[in-house]
């Protein structure tokens, strides 16, 4: 569903829209989304039926809890609590009758089960609290946001024991304005967040409803900073989910006043797949990585002064039985052969310009001649019959611009590694440098998010302090469905040198995911990349029945893999079934107790492919 | 000002105590018809002066806090809820009573229904404006 929420653009947000928006949308606008929502109807006997013995059904309404007590402590010192709920009912407006906006008394007598969204009803009284318990123990599904129930009917402090009761989590610490954690990162193909890419970076605002920190086994998204620097996993959880018999809970940590600071409407999307999710709506969807694996990891050097510690790396890299890739500045490979040659009977070489300076800003015809001359460096280096196969690039310090993409292209280029800067979240795109070249011939962008051996360096940690921080930062890109680029430095890959010490373990934690990583060179993601964007998979609205999918031609599509939900926990797909006979049959697994993988590992030509589904 | 000058002439029509006399008149006049429009619409007096205040003071405060925002500190940061709502030090007045949301349920308008024959291929509707009786 495309969602009609609308945010205002950063520069009316600094101008006073807040007190704008609290005059026009409280004043003016907060009775128009309930004068089109009517009352939830009378107590059923199914609202009493204990849980376990109700059918599993996907759940049509959605309530919205106007707690009148929070709204009304609101107004007494000096707020609105309108101003948040305000954001629901525009989200939900797309929802027309299957959402209405619900009194305490409609609570107290029961709803029929449906989803019941807590937008941040700070206050709650016992009569409340026990309905809501009676609400989800009857089967019905719950959104909770912040500080919902921090507070008692009369506005007195009462803790989080709501909350973390209703989730089994805890909440343990403010994401306060003097910390950096405002970046809320989403875990891609995730049951609750798979409608954003994997480790996608969503400004929450430095808001005074300061978001709040979950530790719970079930997340869905973390809190980072800006370059997603691996804190405690028990600090920075963000949204939490558990289902509990037929009921199913999500928490989001921040208030409703941080969507104001998501440009670009991320949020709602996200929303979309909670929303489905706790409808219990089987959704489908194609898979980021191949053979379903989970995420996906480069492991790369970039490969300039002391080049002979390459070996070492490579030594690391063919311990484990990985294929890495050796980006390699042409004027110091051309001094060391014998070690390219050898590097390259097992590994990857690409291109890491000529000398170590950057591109960005430079004139083009400046590029274009560096550039050139990198390309003759490496013919002279690999050979004419060698040189085909060098299609990766990485700018030295990361500095490129839209004129080195270009001229990369022209050379026949096809991937290219940057910085963290390029891309808000933590999977490969296609190159925006150039209008109008589709997906066989755009180069594809592998971002380096992850910290690399300088970023390590910089820190000055013990070598036991970067182990476990190099660890958590790969255990966070996983559990994200991010690709992960691992970057060193030839110079800092001496025997004795940090990422020499730091490397093996992580290739271990590696190796401990063989069955759920997608390890491989800069190429062959490139070519993974290119694709899975043959493929396109025809979305329906509503729960999911059947899989329908094209692919586009040259076809050659091996590996793709599509995720379902399960309207019930541990509910797996039981079978996929071709709707036309010589249809390729796909296997499948089960991935966790949310999600089952349809996976063809055989290759895909072009053509339309056709499945129903059973559960 | 020249004493010459038309407007000069005009505010020395009447003294001062009667310019004042006449700008208390006016205002308890304008209050008093806004009373009275109010009235006629059933309009309960906290109910249309109290949003307006608060209206007024909200904006007053948050335009206040914004444009000085960068002088009186950078840091200081734009509210929603009731600030320190999540902390427990914080002393607020207590709710001692409320009244329940009450939805605004629209009239429950008849349910359209288009004529069967609106899919029948050979009826020609005629289009005189006239109301069409349904199937029902």
């Amino acid at each position: 569903m495309l969602c009609v929420y609308f945010s205002g653009k950063a520069a009316l947000q600094k101008m006073g829209r807040r007190a704008v928006g609290l005059a026009v949308i409280g004043f003016v606008f907060s009775a128009m989304p309930a004068m089109a929502a009517t009352e939830a109807p009378p107590p059923t006997a199914a609202t009493t039926t204990p849980a376990a013995a109700l059918p599993v059904r996907a759940l049509d309404s959605v309530y919205l809890y106007a707690s009148p007590i929070t709204s009304v402590f609101f107004k007494e010192n000096g707020a609105s609590y309108d101003t948040l709920k305000q954001h629901w009912r525009e989200y939900f407006r797309p929802y027309g009758g299957s959402y209405r906006e619900v009194s305490r008394t409609s609570l107290l007598a029961g709803l029929k089960p449906g989803v019941l969204v807590l937008g941040s009803a700070i206050l709650l009284d016992a009569q409340e609290r026990k309905a809501i318990n009676a609400f989800a123990d009857a089967g019905g599904s719950i959104l909770a946001t912040w500080g919902t129930g921090a507070r008692n009917g009369k506005g007195q402090w009462a803790g989080y024991d709501f909350v973390e009761d209703l989730l089994q989590m805890k909440i343990t610490g403010k994401v306060t304005n003097e910390n950096a954690e405002h970046f809320l990162n989403t875990f891609g193909d995730s049951p609750l967040t798979w409608t954003l890419p994997g480790g996608d970076r969503i400004f929450l605002g430095e808001v005074a409803e300061t978001p709040l920190r979950v530790d719970s086994p079930r997340l869905a998204a973390r809190y980072f900073d800006w370059q997603r620097y691996p804190a405690a996993k028990s600090t920075n959880g963000a949204i939490a989910f558990l289902e509990k018999g037929s009921s199913r809970r999500v928490y989001l940590g921040f208030a409703e006043s941080s969507w104001e600071y998501d440009d670009r409407l991320e949020l709602p999307k996200m929303l979309d797949a909670i929303m489905a999710w706790l409808k219990r709506e089987p959704s489908i969807y194609k898979a980021a990585w191949p053979n379903g694996d989970l995420s996906a990891q480069l492991l790369e050097m970039d490969t300039e002064d002391k080049y002979f510690n390459a070996v070492n790396f490579a030594r690391d890299l063919e311990e484990a039985k990985l294929r890495g890739t050796f980006y390699s500045l042409t004027s110091v490979a051309a001094k060391n052969k014998e070690i390219v040659k050898k590097l390259s009977e097992k590994h990857e070489i690409g291109y890491h310009a000529e000398i170590h300076f950057g591109f960005k800003g430079k004139a083009p015809e400046v590029q274009q001649e560096r550039l050139n001359k990198m390309v003759a460096e490496m013919q002279d280096i690999v050979g004419v019959r060698g040189l085909p196969k060098v299609t990766g690039f990485r700018a030295p310090t990361e500095s490129w611009d839209e004129n080195t993409e270009k001229q990369l292209r022209k050379l026949g280029i096809r991937h290219h590694v940057v910085g963290p800067n390029a891309s808000e979240d933590r999977m490969p795109f296609f190159s925006k440098s150039e209008l109008g070249v589709g997906p066989e011939d755009a180069l594809v962008v592998l971002p380096r998010t992850q910290m690399d051996d300088l970023n390590y360096q910089k820190l000055k940690l013990s070598i036991a302090e970067a182990s476990e921080l190099i660890t958590l930062d790969f255990d966070y890109l996983n559990e994200s469905g991010a690709l992960g680029v691992l970057s060193v430095h030839s110079q800092n890959y001496a025997a004795d040198g940090l990422m020499a010490k730091l490397t093996p373990p992580y290739i271990k934690r590696l190796q401990q995911h063989r069955e759920d990583i997608f390890v491989a060179s800069g190429e062959e993601i490139e070519a993974w990349w290119r694709a899975r964007d043959r493929v396109t998979q025809k979305v329906e609205k509503g729960p999911a029945t059947k899989l329908v999918f094209d692919v586009r031609s040259p076809g050659n599509v091996k590996g793709v893999t599509f995720f379902v939900t399960h309207a019930v926990a541990e509910a797996v797909l039981k079978a996929v079934k071709p709707t036309k006979p010589d249809t390729p049959q796909p296997e499948l697994k089960r991935i966790d107790a949310y999600r089952s993988a349809i996976i063809f590992r055989q290759e895909l030509k072009a053509g339309r492919y056709e499945y129903s589904l059973e559960f | 000002m020249n004493a010459a000058s038309p407007f000069y002439k005009l505010i020395h029509v009447f003294s001062p105590s009667a310019w004042l006399a006449i700008s208390v008149a006016s205002a308890v006049l304008a209050v008093g018809s806004g009373v009275v429009l109010a009235s006629r619409i059933n309009l309960r007096t906290d109910d249309a002066f109290l949003p307006v205040y608060d209206w007024a003071r909200r904006f007053t405060r948050d335009t206040i806090r914004l444009t000085f925002k960068t002088d009186e500190g950078p840091q200081e940061t734009v509210f929603v809820a009731p600030r320190g709502i999540l902390e427990q030090a914080t002393v607020f007045k207590v709710v001692e009573k409320y009244e329940d949301f009450v939805p605004n349920v629209m009239a429950s308008e008849a349910k359209a229904q288009a004529p069967s024959r609106v899919l029948d291929a050979d009826w020609t509707p005629a289009f005189s404006g006239k109301k069409e009786e349904t199937d029902s």
